[in-house]
């Protein structure tokens, strides 16, 4: 319930028919518990403005790992007033608790009232429903005139797991000072980051191209002194209407050249939409590998590194699976004998079975044509279709089984590939599936063109 | 222009005076390059014992892509990448290149880099990349259409990179455009031994016009001469081959 719905006396629990009777204005609209998920999610990058260990608890929280961050807001009321001026211009209504433990201020910021909880004791005047037990469990406890947290201590720790369950026992232990489990935060913060905060936000893309170049920099130098390059680079714009724009990026060598970093930005940030500015931006090199200093005009690997320098470029102007290299693959269906791989992954130079028998260019589908041949097995005279024309001279058959072995060719025949010279001069290469005298009729079909 | 001294014997006179106009040109880079040879059978055409590095050339025609292979393997002498760009459309149409054919005929496709760009504005600002980089030493491109300006951009581009740019195109392209030289590539109908092909040039910076036929060794990818058919084009005094020169 946020201070709206209290304003307007709607309660938890009220059927909605009630509701709109009483208010008939009232706009309804479905739960939608994923689009929440996302939201929280986004807005838990967000907060990694004040610590890079950002974990979602629950549906409706966020946990911030804030140790060693604290002083950079001006100790733990400054972050917390911080964190309250950032919601409050989001327009989120909040509560915000700040505690040793987490399971603490997560019973101080959902059941108390908030804010730095200074003394452990004073969550022992919280009711007991704030250990999330299940509702007949705490009946039961209400009934015993156990109505809070502190009530649950004096009674005996042992029966009091056996009676309610082991959760119980445990969170009384947490309380206590026991050890919490592990904290899982969103994603690992990365060794290598750069970051620039504004208070005004940046509005234009020159503006942004700008604090990027600066980032880009500022990672540089920071992998420069480690001796490491970025294999990849994620960069976060955190927009003032409360969006986290994410942009990744990856090389295909690793790299630390400001310019080069820089240009694969660019071009990623020409189309990206910034809304109404962007106040914060985060640049890291979520992975990086040892790269050795190099001086550029010694040695031969110029050309790798001219190479890489012109793979990515094409890779974040058009996407790294539209930049592709070549890979053999060992089988005996010749259309299947290549696969393309993203070009930054280097290509197994594995050893290419090259035949004259192969065309220079693969057709995207097959051509169905129809044929005429002088005997069953032999050459086509003519083609006729989508190309057609005498043939005057063929090489071939080559005969082709399908791996019967795979889904797609369980019903696939056996084909004959002919390379065929057609008399305007083409040279083309088809194929017949099927054999004459089967039940279905052989089918002709061109696959590629040597000229 | 001030007169130079120019050397006494022919061929030296005529190659001081060929960089002389290259100068004139701002080609003066071109000069350090050396051209892409392609044998005897095509010195008719090409005087400056082949096809120039850091230019482009468009090659049309349906056997365009067999002589862009040969050109590109006699260019790929010198180390760097084939890098060979189309877009969507073009690969539905004309297919791509497939590797086992070209590492049969000499290539190794471990060279090769496929951009298959999804449309031709995409592809002409990936070409434009490829050409201006050092690091591709041909690059194919299969433009649906190339403007003036688009021409320059790549000839700049290209000047940059110093590789060759061939521009492989589905039908002659009558606009006038930036490129070094024009071809038609027709393939000859000939039932026994090598692919033959009729190579007509139509166009280039040096007014020479004219075609010829020549045989394609397909293992090695050479082209050996079979007849010069008659050209008047190669004598520079033909109307029309005048007036190609003052259209550059």
């Amino acid at each position: 319930m946020n201070a709206a719905a209290e304003a307007l006396r709607l309660v938890p629990g009220l059927p909605l028919a009630d509701a709109r009777a009483a208010r008939p204005h009232l706009r309804v609209l479905p739960a939608a518990p994923e689009e929440d998920a996302r939201a929280l999610r986004a807005l838990a990058l967000r907060c990694t403005r004040w610590s890079p260990r950002v974990a979602v608890d629950g549906a409706d929280a966020l946990m911030l790992d804030v140790r060693g961050c604290a002083h950079l807001w001006g100790g733990a009321e400054g972050l917390l007033a911080s964190v309250a001026a950032a919601f409050a211009r989001l327009g989120l209504e909040h509560r915000a608790a700040l505690a040793e433990r987490r399971l603490a201020a997560r019973l101080w910021a959902r059941f108390g009232p908030g804010g730095i909880l200074s003394d452990a004791r004073d969550l022992d005047d919280l009711p007991v429903e704030a250990l999330e037990l299940e509702e007949e469990a705490c009946a039961v406890l209400r009934r015993l005139g156990s109505r809070r947290i502190g009530d649950l201590r004096r009674l005996p720790r042992a029966s009091l797991a056996r009676r309610f369950g082991l959760a119980l026992a445990r969170a009384l232990e947490i309380l206590d000072g026991a050890e919490e489990p592990p904290f899982v935060p969103l994603g690992e913060p990365a060794r290598f980051a750069a970051r620039i905060a504004r208070p005004e936000p940046i509005a234009t893309r020159a503006g942004i191209a700008f604090a990027c170049r600066r980032l880009v920099c500022e990672l540089c130098r920071a992998l420069e002194s480690a001796g490491r390059g970025a294999l990849r680079l994620v960069l976060e714009l955190h927009r003032v209407d409360g969006e986290t724009v994410r942009l990744a990026l990856g090389t295909s060598r690793p790299s630390r050249d400001p310019e080069h970093l820089f240009r694969l930005l660019r071009y990623r940030l020409e189309r990206l939409d910034l809304g109404f500015g962007v106040e914060c931006a985060v640049l890291a090199a979520p992975k990086t590998v040892v790269l050795p200093a190099e001086q550029p005009e010694i040695g031969a690997p110029a050309d790798a590194r001219a190479a890489a320098v012109l793979i990515d470029r094409l890779a974040a102007r058009l996407g790294a699976e539209r930049v592709l290299r070549p890979e053999p693959v060992a089988t005996h269906v010749p259309e299947r004998a290549v696969r393309w791989c993203p070009a930054g992954v280097e290509p197994r130079p594995g050893p290419w079975v090259g035949s004259l028998s192969r065309p220079l260019r693969l057709f995207a589908r097959p051509l169905p044509v129809r044929a005429l041949a002088l005997v069953p097995d032999g050459p086509p005279v003519r083609l006729e279709g989508a190309i057609a024309g005498r043939v005057i001279a063929a090489s071939g058959p080559e005969r082709v089984l399908p791996e019967w072995w795979r889904a797609e060719d369980a019903s696939a025949r056996p084909r004959d590939f002919f390379r065929i010279r057609l008399e305007d001069g083409r040279a083309l290469w088809c194929a017949r599936e099927g054999l004459f005298g089967e039940a279905s009729a052989p089918a002709w079909s061109v696959l590629g063109s040597f000229s | 222009m001030n007169e130079v001294a120019l050397p006494p014997d022919s061929a030296a006179r005529l190659a001081a005076l060929r960089a002389r106009i290259r100068a004139l040109e701002g080609r003066g880079a071109g000069l350090a390059v050396p051209p892409v040879r392609l044998g005897p059978a095509l010195t008719a055409l090409l005087p400056e014992g082949g096809l120039a590095r850091t230019a482009l050339h468009e090659l049309a025609g349906p056997a365009a892509t067999l002589f862009a292979v040969a050109i590109a393997k006699a260019a790929l002498d010198r180390p760097g990448l084939l890098v060979w760009c189309l877009d969507e459309a073009g690969a539905r149409a004309r297919g791509i290149p497939w590797p086992p054919g070209l590492a049969a005929r000499g290539i190794d496709p471990s060279r090769l880099l496929l951009v298959r760009a999804p449309d031709g504005a995409a592809l002409a600002r990936a070409t434009e990349e490829a050409l201006a980089s050092p690091a591709a030493a041909v690059v194919v491109a299969e433009p649906a259409r190339v403007d003036l300006d688009l021409g320059r951009r790549w000839q700049l581009a290209v000047e940059r990179g110093g590789g060759l740019g061939l521009l492989l195109r589905a039908a002659p392209d009558p606009t006038p455009s930036a490129v070094a030289t024009r071809w038609w590539i027709e393939p000859v109908a000939a039932e026994k031994g090598a692919l033959r092909l009729r190579l007509v040039l139509r166009r280039s910076r040096s007014g020479i016009e004219g075609s010829v036929e020549v045989r394609v060794d397909e293992p090695g990818l050479a082209l050996h001469p079979v007849a010069a058919l008659a050209d008047p084009a190669t004598a520079p005094a033909c109307p029309a081959s005048r007036r190609a020169l003052e259209r550059d």
